[in-house]
């Protein structure tokens, strides 16, 4: 049977401000958006080709609420990896998490990630798991071809092209947003996951069980300063009629033509 | 949590509570750091007595004092060096004089390009000249930088934000048991270390981070967010050539289609950027027979292309294009850190937004408060 793991993050609603005080408001978590198209990707394979999906997320443990949704899209297992030694975790530290979970739960065929985040967007986690089980990974990914026994055949683009490539399996993509229409849960489904539970995953539960390497004290880079911007107020006001305004920068772009 | 708390040196100033963003600090007879807290240390930084202090078990790499210098990675695309790559030698060169060390350069392929490197201050260039090189290949490419990575033992790794680009910094700097910081909007030298320097959590916080104790410290960065370099008049550039070549064993590509060319913001000279100022989709005809009338390239803020108003590559901004125009004018555009981060090097803005508060306004070289609408009608009526 075809195994696929998906990696989703739970991630802020909307932008994180700070409040008069310069305290960040803390928003509820919500699936973070680019993962819906990498589970899309993997519940068309399990119609398709009857594979199995399950989902693995590195948060906090307040977001198990996120996992129903999952199990309503049509997910087999949710794996909620959750530890206080997972915590302050940077890219680095979190692909190793991740990678630690997949390795320590089963062998899977296939990893997807969705493009990146909208809180840290880096897009490196992918790319890092890849590495870390050194297996191929191919970023950008438009669309899946094929699915064959030992290798997929993807569409993925790069700076001035789009690149057909076949990629020997077990590996990992990262598939892009507006590729794919994510699905809607069906009544019935949302029905069958109000009964499912999300297993947890801590790091009692890895085969690499050395606090050492997760977390804050298992990162390689460290934040060491946050500060809201204040731009520099800089130029100048353009004072005028509604026509005087529309001939000042008609003169601004003849400039530029000459 | 990383923090070491001695309740016994607390003496109740409250300047760690005063400096965390992020209410993580109560003290009430002891001091508890909750699960808000993202390890940031600023209250470690903050704290002058001692009572909060790092448990830094942390080393630093076995040989982390042989890796010095800038090594750029050059980019190459429709047989041209990347704006993106020269932009990285420009910003490479001033942190490696910052440092007092080298400044090199990898270029995979291309051997006619090589040249096209000189009087721009680069110490060594490394050309693989295999022309197996001018087709992007992940694997072979990650290979022959690594190698180079383990040849040169750079300080800083400098690599432009493209998607070839993204994929490579991120497999190498997990090879090279590393940190890496993505579309870093600036960067510094502070203490020896490379400070990384981007947007974070969305809206209008900043972050600097560092790479304490390994090396390379890498960095992507997008295009347009540091200036084109200046050709020098003399030149000390090296040039090593390698002949080996590297295959791909796990990767085989099938076909390779050209995108279609639909627009060329990134070498517009004159942009037009529209925000949530234009209120429907139908709007964007008159809007684009303004930038057709000013000969501008029309582009758009990410808001407007997360409402299907235009194409993701029109965006401007952090997650979308950075550019430079000779002139870039917007209309009804707010000006986000994302989207201020694409437009940098920008020295020519007019921006208009009804909205006299606007942070682009305060930005802008030319601010101009006024219906965007009245002004885009009255263009057409004039030209």
């Amino acid at each position: 049977m075809i195994k696929i793991a998906v990696c989703i993050k739970q991630v802020p609603k909307g932008d994180t401000k700070m409040d008069n005080n310069g305290i960040l408001i803390r928003n509820e978590l919500t699936t973070n958006p680019y993962d819906y198209y990498a589970l899309e990707f993997a519940l068309q394979l399990k119609d398709k080709y009857n594979a199995k999906v399950d989902v693995f997320t590195l948060a906090p443990p307040k977001s198990s609420e996120n996992f129903k949704e999952q199990f309503a899209l049509g997910v087999d297992e949710c794996y909620h990896i959750v530890d206080n030694a997972f915590k302050g975790a940077d890219v680095f530290a979190t692909s190793y998490t991740l990678a630690s979970a997949i390795s320590s739960t089963d062998s899977y065929n296939l990893i997807i990630c969705g493009r990146q985040t909208t809180d840290g967007d880096t897009s490196s986690v992918g790319a890092s798991i890849a590495e870390n089980l050194h297996i191929p990974s191919v970023m950008y990914v438009q669309a899946i071809e094929k699915l064959c026994e030992n290798t997929i055949i993807v569409d993925r683009e790069l700076t001035n092209s789009i690149e057909r490539l076949e990629v020997t399996l077990p590996a990992i993509i990262c598939v892009d947003k507006d590729t794919v229409i994510p699905r809607i849960p069906t009544l019935k489904n949302k029905l069958l996951a109000s009964k499912k539970c999300a297993k947890t995953i801590t790091l009692a539960d890895l085969k690499d069980n050395n606090p050492l390497h997760y977390g804050e004290v298992g990162s390689k880079t460290k934040v060491v300063k946050i500060y809201e911007e204040t731009p520099l107020e800089k130029g100048i006001f353009i004072d005028g009629s509604t026509e005087e305004l529309a001939n000042f920068i008609i003169k601004k772009a003849n400039e530029i033509k000459k | 949590m990383n923090i070491i708390i001695d309740n016994k040196k607390c003496n109740n100033c409250n300047k760690c509570i005063e400096k965390c963003k992020f209410n993580a600090i109560q003290i009430t007879n002891k001091v508890i750091i909750n699960d808000n807290c993202v390890g940031c240390n600023s209250c470690v930084n903050a704290c002058k007595t001692g009572a909060l202090t790092l448990n830094d078990t942390k080393k630093k790499q076995a040989n982390y004092n042989e890796y010095k210098g800038v090594l750029v990675f050059i980019q190459v695309s429709e047989n041209k060096i990347l704006s993106t790559s020269l932009q990285l030698i420009n910003k490479g060169r001033e942190l490696a004089n910052t440092l007092h060390e080298k400044l090199f350069a990898v270029l995979l392929g291309y051997p006619n390009l090589a040249y096209d490197l000189d009087y721009y201050g680069i110490d060594k260039i490394i050309n693989y000249t295999n022309t197996l090189f001018n087709t992007f290949n992940a694997e072979a490419y990650i290979s022959a930088l690594y190698e180079t990575i383990l040849t040169v033992k750079p300080s800083i790794m400098l690599v432009g934000a493209t998607n070839e680009g993204r994929q490579l910094a991120s497999h190498l700097a997990n090879k090279c048991n590393t940190g890496l910081t993505a579309d870093c909007t600036d960067l510094q030298i502070l203490d020896n270390n490379l400070l990384q320097i981007r947007p974070a959590y969305g809206g209008k916080i900043m972050a600097e981070i560092i790479t304490e104790n390994t090396r390379p410290q890498f960095a992507t960065v997008k295009n347009g967010v540091f200036d084109m370099p200046k050709k020098l008049d003399i030149s000390n550039t090296l040039i090593e050539t390698i002949d080996k070549v590297y295959t791909s064993k796990n990767t085989k590509q099938i076909s390779i289609t050209n995108k279609e060319k639909t627009n060329d913001i990134l070498n517009a000279d004159i942009i037009l950027c529209l925000g949530n100022g234009v209120k429907k989709k139908e709007d964007l005809s008159l809007f684009e027979n303004v930038a057709k009338k000013l000969g501008a390239e029309i582009a758009g803020t990410r808001a407007l292309v997360e409402k299907g108003f235009i194409t993701p590559d029109r965006q401007i901004g952090l997650s979308g294009n950075g550019v430079n125009p000779k002139l870039l004018i917007t209309f009804g555009v707010s000006g986000s850190v994302q989207f201020l981060a694409g437009v940098k090097s920008c020295k020519n803005i007019v921006a208009i937004n009804n909205d006299k508060n606007a942070t682009i306004l305060k930005v802008a070289n030319y601010s101009i408060v006024h219906d965007m609408y009245d002004i885009a009608y009255k263009i057409l009526e004039k030209v």
